[in-house]
């Protein structure tokens, strides 16, 4: 590991925010105690958010330096706060976002020190959400780390995420780390600016009727107006009207990107 | 049952109203008779009608073939070309506003009565064959498009290879129909 990153993890300022993109586990825990470590050195309250109590081999690196659990050595603790649970049906991403930012005030509130929090999840808590709801999660926990006196380093194994996670990534974190490099994201987009775009297309799609959602998943079917028709007891000329109005509330223009559109969003 | 309506497009008013009487004969409605390209489509914009028999040359500066190229694209109107022209010349020209059939003057009323039928009827299965396979070869292509830009990170080469050759295969039909 490249003397850099350490540097870098000690001088780790207020409101910023980091990923750090893990091939291991060693080098997740090699990584998150340099986190914690140079935190409590500097006066900084940590806390250990994750899906799982924080493991035994991060527990050990941090005992060295004479660092334990919240209520272990005096004065030198973190808090834990446990999102769901992997054992838990998949909670919805605005009780996720609620419990964090609540966790924060809480921890925040005791001293008048920055917070370092890590974030290290098993599983990502928006993975049964559509691409663009993950993409606003992520955009309003980092959202949360420009508002409130915090510091957050958000880790994921490289290997257990999709190239669309990794795109979404990009987006919301403005730096990373990888194979002990620390860079600058390219893609790294101000979380306003992807609430107010994602926000867009699912205002869009609530847009939408029950009839028309229900019209919807059958043209994402394959099933012709006729079908359609037949299968709601209405009208052709119904059934014509209404993919119409939903191509031009969705403000999509041909067939295909309408089919494209329902299944990201889950309508398929 | 609706009685079919049919548009006149005739510049010389004598066969045209020839054409009306053999037409209201036969049992079809007229919406009207015009003689200009650009009326063609005012018409046709304001009374839709069914189908359109169309001469050839035209008082104007659309000819009854830009002019039934016009109406087919915007209002979807089958034409049916009525004219004295056999030449190959305009024939090749005609068949680029792809009508429905290609009367010769002078024509019996019966022509007329297959022609405007057979017209129809190949109209309507055309129409069929796109309202049936459009929202199945968008499902088709969407889906398989969703699976391609989700990329390797979610599925394996093979099946995208596969996934790739389905998209394309299904590419090929809508062209098809869609050049109808």
């Amino acid at each position: 590991m490249e003397n850099s990153v350490f540097t870098f993890l000690k001088s780790f300022g207020e409101h910023e925010q980091v990923c750090h993109l893990y091939e291991n586990d060693s080098e997740c825990f090699e990584i998150a105690a340099n986190y914690f470590i140079h935190g409590i050195r500097s006066g900084n309250p940590c806390v250990y958010i994750s899906d799982r109590h924080a493991p035994p081999e991060l527990l050990k690196r941090l005992e060295g330096h004479g660092i334990a659990h919240h209520g272990g050595t005096k004065g030198r603790a973190f808090d834990e706060l446990l999102i769901g649970g992997r054992s838990k049906e998949p909670q919805r991403a605005d009780d996720i976002i609620a419990l964090i930012d609540k966790g924060l005030d809480r921890i925040a509130g005791k001293g008048k020190h920055t917070v370092r929090v890590l974030m290290a999840l098993d599983r990502d808590p928006f993975y049964f959400h559509t691409d663009s709801e993950r993409l606003s999660m992520k955009a309003r926990l980092n959202k949360i780390c420009l508002e409130k006196p915090v510091t957050m380093m958000v880790q994921y194994n490289v290997e257990r995420i999709s190239s669309k996670e990794l795109l979404s990534i990009f987006k919301t974190h403005p730096l990373i780390i990888e194979r002990s490099r620390v860079f600058r994201s390219p893609l790294y987009t101000e979380p306003d600016a992807i609430l107010r775009e994602g926000g867009n297309e699912l205002d869009k799609f609530n847009m939408l009727s029950g009839k028309e959602k229900k019209i919807l998943g059958l043209i994402t079917n394959g099933l012709s107006n006729s079908a359609i028709a037949e299968e709601l007891s209405i009208s052709i000329k119904t059934v014509e009207t209404h993919r119409a109005n939903i191509m031009k509330k969705l403000e999509i223009h041909n067939l295909v990107d309408l089919v494209k559109f329902s299944m990201r969003n889950g309508m398929a | 049952m609706e009685k079919i309506k049919v548009l006149i497009v005739e510049d010389e008013i004598i066969v045209a109203k020839h054409i009306e009487d053999s037409l209201l004969s036969l049992g079809y409605t007229v919406t009207g008779i015009v003689s200009s390209g650009e009326d063609t489509v005012e018409h046709a914009a304001e009374f839709r009608p069914d189908i359109a028999l169309m001469d050839i040359m035209l008082e104007g500066e659309i000819d009854g073939i830009s002019a039934a190229e016009i109406i087919r694209k915007r209002f979807n109107t089958p034409v049916i070309f009525l004219t004295a022209y056999s030449n190959e010349k305009t024939i090749h020209r005609a068949k680029t506003a792809k009508p429905y059939g290609y009367i010769l003057k002078p024509f019996e009323e019966t022509d007329l009565f297959t022609s405007i039928e057979i017209a129809l009827h190949k109209h309507r299965i055309e129409r069929r064959l796109v309202e049936e396979t459009e929202n199945a070869l968008a499902a088709i292509i969407g889906s398989a498009e969703v699976f391609l830009e989700d990329g390797t990170s979610k599925h394996n080469a093979e099946t995208l290879r596969r996934i790739e050759s389905i998209r394309n295969a299904a590419l090929i039909i809508k062209e098809t129909i869609e050049e109808l």
